[in-house]
């Protein structure tokens, strides 16, 4: 299965239509932007939002459009472009087009860490316990599917097995914890589904001060991505540092990942789709992978968010629920297509 | 071509499955009533033999429940309840359960412990999936089921014991409850003790209210409000106190049944009740926010912070009226405050 991506011709694509396809890329994405800020805000035009008088009225408006709307959609936006990123680094260094986060065990760990946390800490303010307990248990269950990788062997898919493992023993450690004190903890289900709701500033700032390095490290990074896709021997031989870059990249993938089930839960299927649609539109290098599936992420995660908020209106529904009923059909389809190409 | 068809079906399939899912609560009685019919009518036989002694009507008791009609003629001793409210309505009348079914480490509801202990009502397990053999082992003359919750293990509580079933999602179905129950236990008299008490109560809040201001009941948790709907527990019980509860949904025939709905605080502004009665995170966080400045409630000192355990999970009398006492207490603040 690894050796698929391989196989395939590097650009699948004439640059006129790809060029043509990252345009009506951006215009959907800001027709997103548009729809997400202004849609059923009361009292609001022009000239409220952009210098709202002192008329309650406007100001409410301005308010919910700049540090309620404006926030989330920013926020929806950073998490898809690093849960893609984050999918796409996992899939070039597990040489696995199936790895993603959720699979993994990263958002496995966080949601377990950020329940027991609750359980022990929880108080009048769950959202300071949650959030750095979830960053927490992201990074401990990432550094024990390495751990435990390499205790096995330098063998990739070891490192995809042992995700499954502690993936499968984190999630049935929290079920177990939840339903232990169903009374207590029942409302972590909803955060568990991954949710944007309550979005603020300070949640972006956490993402953008982690993120945007991490992203332009992963830019940097993608001609050894490249190396690495040809296989260990092959990367070895033209001079890359495999266990190092593939240390690296872990990091890289434990810090994309953990800020984001921090900040909104764990968020799946965005980080397992989203570059499997970029590697169609755009090919396999990664040069052009990365950036492609971080707009790519940013503006399915909108979209998703868009309709998480709108959907049952007025209540919300967790926006990992959206990502989920759009990803599995996207597997499916995905599945049937790699046993044509065969 | 083979191909496509073969896709067709499988999300056929799965459309059938997933739908089905959401019809199996209707379809799983029915489907299951004449195997349960079967096994009441093995557990009722002494019933049935003294058929002619009931007609009689010497001290026959016949009591409609969801799942049929309760006949005795003794009071049932040994109870065992499977869900809070009917150990509530059963300490309500003055009898404790021999075996009640708790959630997670909860076994008896937080607010009924100084009257019922574990050491009483022995645990069957969880509500959700009671343990028939603990439940057998205790002996009981009578089961006390909730019909959503149960009725997948319906053939077997009939076989272990008569079972009687009772929906509890309104505050009409449990007023209703403690009468039928009681009429099962021959506790009429405390029946109505207890009902004419929440009458009382529901009044007093009444004359603490003017007009009809709209109220919701929200639990926030994480800057997501979970807010109730009117056709919940809460929600119908601050309908008969004389509010108007701002909030209808959808009732979701969920596990639990149309409990809450999560939200936003922007939603929540939108529908913007005269009262809001919160539980769980501290709303101290949101002091910065204009959008919860601008609340009607916040503005007019009516966002009451009331206890997590009794709102959002207390069912029946006893809750009932604790409830209604937190709601006439923080009133009584609210005006004195004035």
């Amino acid at each position: 299965m690894g050796a698929s991506m391989g196989h395939r011709r590097p650009n699948s694509r004439p640059a006129t239509l790809r060029w043509a396809l990252a345009a009506a890329l951006l215009l959907l994405f800001a027709a997103i932007v548009w729809l997400t800020l202004t849609y059923r805000v009361s009292g609001l035009d022009w000239r409220t939002l952009l210098w709202p008088s002192g008329n309650l009225k406007d100001e409410l408006a301005a308010y919910t459009v700049w540090h309620v709307r404006a926030p989330r959609l920013l926020l929806a936006a950073s998490l898809g472009a690093a849960l893609a990123v984050a999918g796409c680094l996992l899939q070039a260094m597990t040489r696995n087009p199936l790895s993603d986060t959720e699979i993994i065990g990263l958002n496995q760990g966080a949601a377990c860490a950020a329940v027991v946390a609750l359980l022990l800490f929880g108080g009048s303010d769950s959202s300071l316990v949650i959030l750095p307990a979830a960053l927490c248990g992201a990074a401990v269950s990432g550094i024990l599917v390495y751990w435990l990788a390499r205790f096995g062997g330098s063998d990739v898919s070891r490192l995809v097995l042992s995700g499954v493992a502690i993936s499968a023993f984190m999630g049935s450690l929290t079920t177990g914890i939840i339903l232990l004190f169903e009374t207590r903890l029942m409302e972590i289900v909803y955060w568990m589904a991954g949710k944007l709701s309550g979005a603020n500033w300070s949640d972006n700032r956490l993402i953008w001060g982690i993120g945007a390095p991490v992203l332009a490290g992963a830019f940097l990074l993608s001609g050894r991505l490249n190396l690495l896709a040809q296989g260990d021997e092959v990367a070895a031989g033209l001079g890359v540092n495999v266990a190092r870059t593939r240390g690296l990249l872990g990091l890289m993938v434990i810090l994309l990942a953990g800020s984001a089930a921090a900040v909104a839960g764990p968020i799946g299927f965005v980080g397992l789709m989203v570059p499997h649609m970029a590697r169609r539109i755009v090919g396999i290098d990664h040069r052009r992978l990365i950036p492609a599936s971080a707009l790519l992420g940013a503006a399915l995660l909108s979209a998703a968010d868009f309709a998480a908020q709108w959907i049952s209106y007025p209540a919300d529904i967790p926006v990992g629920i959206v990502t989920a009923f759009l990803g599995v059909p996207f597997f499916l389809y995905l599945l049937r297509r790699n046993k044509e190409e065969r | 071509m083979n191909r496509k068809w073969s896709i067709i079906v499988f999300m056929l399939l799965f459309i059938i499955t997933a739908t089905g899912c959401g019809a199996s609560n209707n379809g799983q009685p029915s489907a299951e009533a004449p195997n349960g019919t079967e096994a009441a009518s093995g557990a009722e036989t002494p019933t049935s033999e003294s058929a002619p002694v009931e007609s009689e009507q010497t001290a026959a008791v016949s009591v409609e429940h969801e799942w049929g009609t309760y006949q005795a003629e003794t009071v049932p001793a040994q109870i065992v309840t499977l869900d809070f409210s009917f150990i509530d309505t059963l300490t309500s009348l003055g009898v404790k359960p021999v075996g009640n079914a708790g959630v997670g480490t909860t076994k008896i509801p937080e607010y009924l412990q100084d009257q019922v202990t574990e050491a009483d009502a022995a645990d069957v397990g969880e509500r959700k999936a009671p343990n028939l053999e603990v439940i057998q082992s205790l002996k009981p003359d009578l089961i006390i089921a909730s019909v959503d919750r149960h009725s997948m293990i319906r053939g077997e509580l009939e076989g272990i014991a008569t079972t009687v079933a009772f929906d509890d999602v309104s505050y009409d179905q449990v007023l209703d409850n403690v009468r039928s129950i009681a009429k099962i236990l021959g506790k009429q008299e405390e029946a109505e003790q207890v009902v004419t008490g929440l009458n009382e109560k529901i009044a007093a809040v009444k004359q603490r209210i003017e007009g009809a201001p709209t109220i919701l009941v929200a639990g926030l948790f994480d800057d997501t409000f979970t807010v109730w709907v009117k056709d919940s527990f809460v929600g119908s019980l601050l309908s008969q106190v004389g509010a108007d509860y701002a909030f209808n949904g959808e009732k979701d025939n969920l596990e639990g049944k149309g409990e809450g709905v999560h939200m936003t605080l922007e939603r929540l502004h939108e529908i913007n009740p005269d009262y809001i009665m919160l539980y769980g995170d501290s709303p101290d966080k949101l002091q910065a926010n204009p959008l919860y400045q601008d609340l009607k409630s916040v503005k007019d000192g009516r966002f009451i912070v009331v206890d997590r355990n009794l709102w959002a999970r207390g069912r029946g009398p006893i809750a009932a009226s604790k409830i209604l006492d937190e709601t006439l207490a923080a009133l009584a603040a609210d005006s004195a405050s004035k």
